[in-house]
């Protein structure tokens, strides 16, 4: 079982800490800036050529064996896309590989077109539940990208290696796609399938980017942030331990993985140890 | 089975009570639960441990082993508890003071010497929660057997609706149908009859088609992998044509032949031509250019989840969770 170490309870308090300030800094209504990220400006290029097609789109949050961060950041994703299409009065079709999944991305995806002002072109049918074994779902999902040959397929979330199945079937239909998973072993196989690929923390600042909500933008710069102060650590924690021999070892401690209990930090280093 | 039955009737009443709270009080109820839930899980991974015996049966078995613990404390340099040579070992690739703890709570008389399973035992990284996470766990494999009748009940609606609409392609829906009914009747028959046409119909639907099926489609990926990767190995752009030198050299550095190739250039650490042998050449852009490009990528993923996870968990966002900003 993992448990905090002294050094990681201290960096994960002061992390949350600035993230936190930040977010409520924004809700306050300081006004922050994100720059222009091209994957996730392709949303919108993907959906306006579903548009003039007049053929569907399909949204896949991947696999998750259960409600977790990574999935509810996909749903939160594919809620931006879904009230986009509804706009425009396309349909999305979103098969669903976890049951726990379900209801939840049935009242986003129902929601979406609420907000979009469209509740009554939402049919229950097009969020719904496929299977919750690996490749039977990504059989499940390459049928319905060859019956409905959608112009536009956005894959975010947990992926493995059924990643390639759904990829490259919706590119033989034509699809645009648009992709992004934090799962690093399947990124290499979406940049050889897909049109665009959004990589690494990119895709937690998807919503951010696509909402502009100050609550998200404000957690993302509280990200930069941490990253910002992070990176200072690491260069000042190397400049320390090369040359200057008191802190040595409380940077030892810090910047290691062993397991060094809380107010030990400081300890002296033990022979023997 | 009256556990299991008072079980369902509590998860039901509790569905109920659930569904009469009214909608103003909805978001609060949220917020209220995933904050406790967070802090469950939060406080176990914060809450120090160290070197202590793992539950109280543990700790029974072992005083039952070496006797009644000493009354009083033991002073570090009085300790001389008997080591086999593997728990000595095991217990010198600890931290000093979780070695210290562990000594500290034997009896100086063990009547046995330690063994490495018994350092196992007592250095359980463990506090008073960990034992309860596997009652959280429980709570949510109820939560998700629930989830599972609602899924299959979306996708046995959505392709009885199909049947019943005579759309294109209702007999795939009907075929779907027999085969949940089909599967689930073979599964559960094969628990209550362990012989017979259940094991034969249960053994003929997994093992011989389904586990079949999903062989076949990851063998497909191969091909997959071939079209994917003719389509990014064209040379597009300057980042395409790195893409494919990169590539290149690590799938020769990991093939014979590739090897083969330079194989004329000397082996010999001391000499620098040998960083130019493509085997070499491949692990350095594993381990020098890709693993630490990775790596970064992940660390960024890591603060995103914490941001994203400590949003959720404070409920920071306003207005519900996927809507506008109010």
């Amino acid at each position: 079982m993992n448990h905090a170490t002294g050094p990681a309870f201290i960096l994960l308090l002061a992390m949350s800490v600035v993230i936190v300030m930040t977010v409520v800094s924004a809700q306050r209504g300081k006004q922050y800036f994100i720059r222009r990220i091209p994957g996730l400006s392709a949303i919108d290029e993907a959906v306006g050529r579903a548009v003039e097609m007049g053929r569907g789109i399909l949204l896949s949050t991947g696999l998750s064996d259960g409600i977790d961060i990574i999935t509810l950041q996909a749903l939160a994703i594919c809620a931006n896309v879904a009230a986009s299409a509804a706009r425009y009065g396309t349909r999305v079709q979103m098969p669903v590989y976890n049951s726990a999944m379900l209801p939840i991305a049935e009242d986003t995806i129902s929601n979406a077109y609420n907000q979009a002002g469209r509740g009554d072109a939402y049919s229950p049918d097009d969020v719904r539940y496929l299977s919750n074994q690996q490749f039977a779902y990504a059989a499940g999902v390459a049928g319905m990208i060859q019956r409905e040959k959608f112009a536009a397929t956005f894959l975010f979330g947990t992926f493995f290696a059924e990643s390639l199945i759904m990829a490259e079937n919706a590119n033989m239909v034509g699809a645009i796609q648009v992709a992004g998973t934090p799962s690093t072993t399947q990124v290499p196989f979406f940049i050889a399938a897909c049109d665009y690929v959004i990589i690494g923390d990119e895709y937690y600042a998807a919503t951010a980017y696509l909402t502009r909500q100050p609550t998200l933008l404000g957690s993302m710069v509280g990200q930069d942030r941490v990253k910002i102060g992070i990176l200072a650590m690491v260069v000042v924690g190397a400049l320390c331990t090369s040359f200057v021999k008191p802190l040595q070892h409380l940077f030892g401690n810090l910047l290691s993985d062993q397991n060094v209990p809380i107010g030990k930090l400081l300890d002296a280093p033990e022979e023997g140890g | 089975m009256g556990m299991l039955f008072l079980g369902l009737l509590l998860g039901l009443v509790a569905l109920f009570i659930l569904t009469l709270v009214p909608n103003r009080l909805r978001k609060p109820l949220i917020a209220a639960v995933t904050l406790l839930s967070g802090c469950f899980y939060a406080v176990e991974f914060f809450l120090p441990t160290g070197a202590v015996v793992a539950n109280n049966k543990q700790k029974a078995e072992l005083i039952k082993k070496f006797g009644e613990q000493p009354s009083t404390p033991v002073a570090e340099s009085e300790i001389t508890v008997k080591l086999e040579p593997d728990a000595l070992k095991k217990l010198q690739e600890l931290p000093p003071s979780d070695a210290r703890l562990v000594l500290k709570q034997l009896p100086t008389d063990a009547p046995k010497p330690l063994t490495a399973d018994d350092v196992e035992k007592l250095t359980a990284q463990e506090n008073f929660l960990t034992p309860r996470l596997q009652t959280a766990s429980d709570v949510s494999n109820v939560l998700q057997a629930f989830a599972i009748g609602l899924g299959i009940w979306s996708l046995v609606s959505v392709h009885l609706r199909n049947i019943a609409m005579k759309r294109s392609g209702w007999g795939n829906s009907a075929t779907l149908i027999a085969a949940i009914v089909l599967m689930a009747l073979a599964h559960i028959g094969k628990e209550y009859v362990k012989e017979g046409p259940f094991k034969t119909l249960d053994d003929l639907l997994y093992n011989g088609l389904m586990k079949n099926l999903d062989a076949t489609m990851f063998s497909i990926i191969a091909f997959y992998i071939v079209s994917a990767a003719y389509r990014a190995f064209r040379i597009r752009s300057l980042e395409a044509t790195i893409l494919l030198v990169a590539a290149a050299l690590v799938m020769l550095g990991n093939v014979p032949i590739g090897q083969a190739l330079t194989n004329w250039i000397p082996n010999d650490k001391l000499s620098v031509l040998t960083n130019l042998r493509l085997e070499n050449i491949g692990q350095w852009i594993l381990k020098k250019a890709s693993s630490p490009a990775t790596q970064a990528i992940d660390f960024g993923l890591g603060v995103g989840a914490l941001a994203t996870s400590l949003r959720l968990w404070l409920s920071l966002e306003r207005g519900s969770y996927f809507e506008e900003e109010l």
